[in-house]
């Protein structure tokens, strides 16, 4: 378990620059998720950790250790691929006890260790199967055992659940982020789907063309996106672009684009607020919004054209004067399509971003 | 995978039979019956009689051949008998020696020659321990080779990999026509290493069969390379990855997951080189006159015919015994030569390969190797070469005199020039007939899936396994006084032996070609209200064009230097027969046997094989690699 | 994806039409070595033989030219040269060739014993081949059934051996002059290393024939005893030309062989010379006949007059063919006379006294005699070189007196003797008479060779047990 911190990492494949100086301090044993778009370098990160890829600046520390020249096979990490890599040509047995074997480790500690892995696993009794006679889920538990079981000192996960059903990668987060919470290893996860990274992460890092956009934990991000690119990328939500009018404390009145009006918003991440007379991205989400107008709120009249009854909510898709409207309201609220309704928002949950 | 259907109950066979006429309309339909007819007669049927045949003894059914060919030494020769001291066997019989040491005064004093001669422990073993010992070699060649390419990165590599792909240009009879001048004492390599170099202080003569592991290892070993590099590149490198992420590294790692990993292709490899070796005749006929004879190929050959003519029973029990020996080998090595593995393998390289950068010191030895492999295994068309430019070649290092001549002759002489017309047509021809056969097997093996269709698979790959002399005697024994008499006019059995001998190059290709195409492309058609026929000449059949124009290269330039039926077919009417034959006749029964004239012709075999598969590539790029492959 | 085919395709398809047109047109028009291609306006020979494609070409050249040819509308020649083993096949197969032409009288004989060949009755002809000779050192040129003409020698061949003299120099070994002189110890003093180049009976009709000759100048046993050493001194090769160019290259010092090859030898090898055994060789007629099979027989023996013509016969002076003609006159002509040494060497062997010499007899076990020979002398030649060396090795360091020598060198040669059936059987004379029919089915081929085979080498290997090797 250790405290992981990159400092300024930099990673080029001929011209292409993929890692464009990534700073990261990941805290020990926690669930640490990089979020991001294909192609914006998580990949890359998670790679240069595992030391696949040899950084051309920069440098990474395990806690205080200077890993940055480190070859792979000597760094006890434990990465599980995204395709698993689970070797055809041996048994699950094997395939987990490998490690445990390059380490010499004794053979009944062998046979002890990769039973508690599979009871850990739920696998029990699979020892003598081939991966091609596991399902999907089956053969990813299986690369999981076989990280886990070499006490790595973190856990690298690359998109682990993204060849999984839907259900059945509901069940393998919760069971993932169990098994973490209880070994606690420090564990860095990657992938592209934005519930998923909110859904288990201690704190996340959200990425774009090799460069971390924000680091937080899910809440922050979600509620306070410091960039247009992770409002955008995070969540749902209204984003309609504005320019600042005039600052007051901590409120600011922006006059909106297409003729939607003025509002007041406040700065989405404080210590990055926008001056007067900058252009801004308002974000709103969805269930901020409430049918009606109310003095003193930030007051629009949308038209609507598509409803979605999901359950717990309806979802009223609308647009004014071009802009479309995301707006989350109660089930039983009357509200159809075709028709024009007002809504309204607290200027405490309108955000502005600085676009820069 | 089992080659038969397994239907077994009576609902099964009808289900199997529904689905038959569910899927196949009249269209695939008469493919497949073209396909399946034409293999039937001219490669089941020719086969089944010589196993029938090999089992009549004077007129009755019985294991005569059988028996007195195990029992006599002349076909194997060593007899094991156990004795009352450590190790409890002896084993007599074996024949010759692995070397002979000679010594000759020659003026500048006492020169000392090892003739390696190799065991003889009669046909048989003879014949299996030469094609064991040639895969050996050729795949500690070939795999060494193919990892050191496709792992490390080093100045020239992309050349010289090429370069070392060389003897895939010559067959193996032109091959040992070259090899056998540079290889004798006088010749090139003994020149080199023992008179200017003096790092040996004997020179080294390879003869008889000896000789022969020697000619088939240098002509051959690409075959492996080829096949383990790609596999080796095609291996997922997040298997090695992962392995190295648990702490593995450098030999453990190569040990446990690489070599694994990269076995299918190296062993597809080998199990081929292990049946070409098994069914060569062109090199042990280039050194015959020595043990080099002791082997089925040229057995059966020089057994073929009694006095009056006739197929001997003996020649037919000894092509049952090595087309066992093949199929067996083939059944091991079917999976990885089928159609559908070879497409899989040829989608080609996807990942990013794992290179690495090599020191300078390892640089220098595996240019060292390389450049060593290489002088050894250019040998063949240098030796060609000079030799077709040669106007005379007596006991010296070069000729005495270079000329024009020997390919003038390959105009003048009208039976030379027939012979090289003959073999222009009768392979053009086959080559028509396989892409026409070739498209239509492809096709239905890509697109249809019912139970059963493995065994088409399986038939048209079949060929791989059957040696030539075996079909060459096939056809003797069912074919003489039929229309198709080979006596009459050879033409008609020549170009049927080329279409089958030689199709499974253009299968491969097209179904390649077959496997990439989109189902949903021909489907959308049919969707439309095209016929499957139309849809097949009007979607599918452009979209594999160049496939069936690389493969049919391919095809073709291996029809025009096929050697076992060309010779045996055209000894029996040289009128019609091919430029291999007429190359063999002047070889050994010409006046003043001319190397010469032969050289020159390959040499023409040689450029036109260039020719063609360097188009090959050209045509499909990066999917051609692993199109010569096999 | 559009329909139709791109420019390429389209050129592709076209060239493939044209290949197969053209393929298809050549193919069955030519019609291979089957079907006369027979225009009304002229005719085509078609003749089977063994001469060399050399001689083809010349025949071809000059003969198309002659009146003779256009008298007959004689406007090609084909020829055909398939293995002498299927020649009874093909020609009742093809069943249209019209002329036999060089081959040797044994496989001529065959045909005539198959029916195939038709007697000359033509008056014309007939006066021609009185032109010939009847007989030349002690051969006969022409053959007779039921008192009719069927076959007439047009060229004629003896049989000795060619030398590399520099080489046999260069080994230190004595000029050979009879066949027993390439049997001597000397000549197997270098043993492993072979000094004399011969071939596999199977595999040459030439060698057959001498091997023939020397049963019969010796006697069948002391015939056998010689062959043995010869093939123990040398090394048997696959065909009379690989022998051949074995000592052109000086690989062997001597090779036996058929006069032509020598006397080319002579032309283009300087060196080598061909020696003809004195009194121990024989002159065989090769022979030119009229098939029954001929569908033009007018024209055929139109064919055959110029051949025995004195025309026809300058063929033979060629530098490249070297053969001795069947007339003497033809060196009188000026083509003639611009080829001494073949008038010498034809003189010679008009002197040599050759043995007597008969076709029939060596017919009757022509079979068993090259299947013995190839069983036992070279399928097995590492034995048989094995107790040989031995044998000699011992004689010429002292080991062994002349009379001890003498008596294993008979060991080690004459007829085999082994066990069939529970008797003891021996390779005489009747006993290879008596199976020679039976081996042409190949069944009994295989069984005998094996039983030789297995008797030879423990006759072989018995040798080396009792001298002590």
């Amino acid at each position: 378990m250790v405290r992981i911190k990159t400092v300024n990492i930099v990673k080029r494949f001929g011209n292409f620059v993929a890692l464009r100086g990534v700073s990261l301090e990941i805290k020990d044993g926690e669930f640490f998720t990089i979020l991001g778009p294909s192609g914006c370098g998580k990949t890359t990160f998670l790679r240069s950790i595992a030391g696949f890829e040899r950084v051309d600046e920069g440098k990474i520390f395990f806690d205080d250790e200077d890993v940055t020249y480190l070859p792979p096979h000597k760094r006890n990490t434990g990465m599980v691929f995204q395709n698993y890599a689970l070797w055809p040509h041996m048994t699950v047995y094997d395939n987990i006890a490998y490690g445990l074997k390059v380490r010499k480790v004794p053979k009944e500690e062998i046979d002890k260790r990769v039973k508690e892995v599979l009871k850990m696993v739920h696998l029990e009794g699979m020892e003598k199967r081939t991966p091609h006679q596991l399902s999907g889920g089956q053969q990813q538990r299986v690369a999981l055992a076989r990280a886990l079981v070499i006490n790595p000192r973190v856990l690298l996960l690359d998109e682990p659940l993204s060849n999984l059903d839907a259900k059945l990668r509901l069940e393998m987060r919760a069971e993932l982020k169990r098994l973490q919470k209880q070994l606690g290893i420090t564990t860095i996860y990657v992938t592209h789907d934005q519930e998923e990274a909110m859904s288990i992460s201690d704190r996340l890092a959200v990425m774009d063309i090799g460069v971390v956009k924000q680091v937080g934990t899910p809440e922050d991000i979600y509620n306070r996106p410091s960039d247009a690119f992770v409002a955008n990328f995070i969540g749902q939500g209204t984003f309609i672009k504005g320019n600042v009018l005039e600052i007051h404390d901590d409120k600011m009145l922006i006059e909106l684009e297409s003729g939607l009006g003025k509002v007041y918003a406040v700065p989405s991440d404080p210590t990055n607020a926008p001056k007067e007379g900058e252009t801004v991205l308002v974000t709103i989400r969805p269930e901020n919004f409430e049918l009606g107008s109310r003095k003193d709120m930030n007051n629009f009249e949308i038209d609507v054209y598509h409803v979605s009854f999901l359950g717990s909510k309806k979802r009223v898709q609308a647009e004014a004067n071009g802009i479309k409207f995301l707006v989350d309201v109660d089930p039983d609220a009357v509200v159809s399509a075709g028709s024009r309704v007002k809504v309204w928002v607290d200027p405490r949950y309108t955000l502005a971003i600085r676009i820069s | 995978m089992s080659l038969l259907p397994s239907p077994f109950s009576f609902k099964d066979i009808r289900r199997w039979i529904n689905e038959i006429r569910w899927t196949i309309d009249p269209f695939i339909a008469s493919q497949l019956l073209i396909v399946v007819s034409v293999f039937l007669a001219f490669l089941i049927a020719p086969l089944i009689r010589i196993v029938y045949n090999a089992f009549i003894y004077q007129g009755t059914l019985s294991l005569a051949w059988f028996y007195s060919i195990f029992s006599d030494p002349f076909y194997i020769s060593p007899r094991i008998s156990l004795t009352n001291e450590f190790p409890y066997i002896a084993i007599e019989g074996i024949k010759g020696s692995l070397y002979k040491v000679i010594t000759r005064q020659t003026d500048s004093g006492i020169e000392t020659i090892i003739l390696l001669t190799g065991y003889d422990m009669g046909v048989i073993p003879n014949t299996i321990l030469v094609a064991i010992s040639t895969t050996v070699l050729s795949t500690i060649i070939g795999f060494v080779f193919a990892f050191i390419f496709a792992r490390y990165k080093f100045p020239g590599a992309e050349p010289l990999r090429i370069l070392l792909l060389a003897p895939l240009l010559s067959t193996p009879f032109v091959g040992a026509i070259g090899l056998k001048k540079m290889l004798t004492s006088t010749g090139v390599i003994n020149t080199l290493f023992y008179d200017i170099l003096r790092i040996l202080p004997f020179k080294i003569e390879p003869s008889g069969l000896m000789a022969v592991i020697i000619v088939q290892t240098l002509i051959f070993y690409p075959i492996v390379f080829l096949n383990a590099y790609t596999s080796i590149i095609n291996i997922d490198p997040t298997m090695e990855e992962q392995a190295e992420n648990m702490g593995a590294s450098g030999f453990y790692l190569f040990r446990t997951v690489t070599l694994p990993l990269s076995l299918p292709g190296v062993e597809a490899g080998a199990l081929l080189v292990f049946i070409l070796s098994l069914e060569d005749l062109g090199t042990p006929i280039v050194f015959r006159g020595t043990n080099a004879e002791k082997v089925l190929t040229y057995q059966i050959f020089y057994r073929l015919f009694t006095p009056t003519g006739y197929v001997t029973g003996e020649a037919t029990a000894l092509a049952m015994i090595l087309l066992t020996l093949t199929i067996v080998i083939f059944l091991v090595v079917r999976k990885y030569v089928s159609l559908r593995r070879y497409a899989m393998l040829t989608k080609g390289g996807i990942w990013r390969p794992r290179v690495r950068k090599l020191s300078l010191k390892v640089t220098i030895l595996v240019y060292i190797a390389a450049f060593f492999t290489l002088f050894m295994a250019l040998q063949p068309h240098i030796g060609v070469l000079l030799l077709a430019f040669a106007g005379e070649w007596g006991p010296t290092l070069l000729p005495g005199y270079f000329t024009l001549d020997n390919f003038l002759v390959l105009f003048s002489d009208p039976d030379v020039f027939r012979s090289i017309m003959n073999s222009l047509i009768y392979s053009s021809v086959a080559t028509l007939l396989i892409i026409l056969l070739g498209v239509s097997a492809a096709y239905i093996v890509s697109r249809i899936e019912i139970k059963g269709i493995e065994m088409l698979d399986a038939l048209v790959t079949l060929p791989i396994a059957i040696p030539g002399i075996v079909i060459a005697t096939g056809y003797f024994l069912i074919f003489l006084k039929t229309p198709l008499d080979p006596i009459v006019n050879g033409a008609y059995l020549l170009i049927i032996s080329y279409t089958i001998r030689k199709f499974p190059f253009t299968v491969r290709a097209v179904f390649s070609g077959f496997e990439q195409v989109d189902k949903a492309l021909e489907e959308s058609a049919i969707n439309l209200g095209a016929s499957r026929a139309r849809a097949f000449f009007t979607i599918s059949l452009p979209l594999v064009f160049l496939n069936v124009l690389a493969g049919g290269m391919l095809s073709f330039i291996y029809s025009m230097s096929e050697v076992s039926t060309g010779i045996v077919i055209g000894d029996a009417n040289p009128y019609t027969a091919p430029m291999t034959w007429k190359m063999y006749d002047i070889l050994f029964k010409g006046l003043t046997g001319g190397l010469f004239v032969p050289a020159a012709m390959g040499v023409i075999l040689m450029g036109l094989q260039f020719i063609m598969i360097v188009g090959a590539n050209l045509l499909l790029r990066k999917r051609a690699t692993a199109l010569i492959g096999v | 994806m559009s329909r139709g085919l791109t420019k390429i395709q389209a050129i592709a398809i076209l060239a493939i039409i044209i290949v197969a047109g053209i393929g298809g047109y050549l193919l069955f028009s030519s019609g291979g070595g089957g079907e006369v291609s027979e225009q009304p306006e002229g005719v085509v020979l078609k003749i089977i033989t063994r001469h060399s494609s050399t001689i083809w070409s010349l025949t071809k050249e000059k003969f198309l030219q002659t009146d003779l040819a256009k008298e007959y509308n004689i406007v090609d020649l084909k020829f055909l040269g398939p293995n002498p083993v299927l020649w009874r096949q093909t020609i009742e197969s093809t069943g249209d060739i019209d002329v036999a032409w060089g081959g040797g009288p044994t496989l001529f004989d065959e045909l005539m014993k198959a029916g195939l060949l038709a007697p000359i009755t033509d008056e014309e002809t007939l006066n021609v081949v009185a032109e010939i000779p009847d007989e030349f050192g002690g051969a006969p040129l022409k053959r007779f059934s039921n008192g009719e003409i069927v076959w007439v020698a047009s060229a004629i061949s003896s049989f000795g051996f060619i030398v590399n003299e520099p080489v046999l120099e260069e080994w230190g070994l004595p000029y050979p002059e009879l066949w027993e002189d390439l049997a001597s110890p000397e000549f197997g003093q270098l043993l492993p290393k072979p000094t004399v180049a011969y071939s596999r009976p199977t595999q040459s009709t030439s060698h057959t024939r001498i091997y023939e000759i020397i049963l019969q100048k010796f006697g069948w046993e002391r015939g056998w005893a010689i062959l043995a050493r010869i093939a123990a001194n040398g090394r048997p090769y696959s065909g009379s030309v690989e022998a051949l160019s074995a000592v052109e290259s000086g690989e062997v010092a001597v090779s036996i062989g058929i006069d032509f090859y020598g006397y080319s030898a002579e032309v283009q090898f300087p060196g080598n010379k061909y020696v003809l055994p004195f009194n121990e060789s024989i002159v065989n007629g090769d022979p030119i006949a009229l098939l029954k099979t001929s569908k033009h027989p007018d024209a055929a023996l139109a064919f055959i007059r110029w051949v025995l013509s004195v025309d026809g016969q300058k063929i033979w002076l060629d530098k490249r063919v070297n053969r001795m003609p069947v007339r003497e006159d033809v060196f009188n002509t000026p083509e003639g006379k611009e080829r001494p040494d073949l008038y010498n060497n034809y003189m010679a062997t008009k002197n040599n006294i050759g043995i007597p010499f008969d076709d029939n007899l060596a017919l009757s076990y022509e079979y068993s005699m090259r299947y013995y020979f190839d069983a036992v002398f070279a399928d097995v030649h590492e034995d048989l070189v094995k107790a040989w060396s031995l044998i000699v090795s011992k004689y010429l360091k002292g080991e062994l007196t002349k009379e001890e020598f003498e008596y294993w060198a008979y060991e080690l040669g004459k007829p085999l003797t082994w066990e069939e059936n529970g008797k003891k059987v021996t390779f005489t004379m009747e006993f290879a008479q008596q199976i020679n029919d039976g081996l042409r089915s190949g069944d009994l081929v295989s069984k005998y060779q094996r039983i030789w085979r297995d008797a030879a080498v423990a006759r072989y290997n018995w040798i080396v047990q009792q001298l002590g090797g």
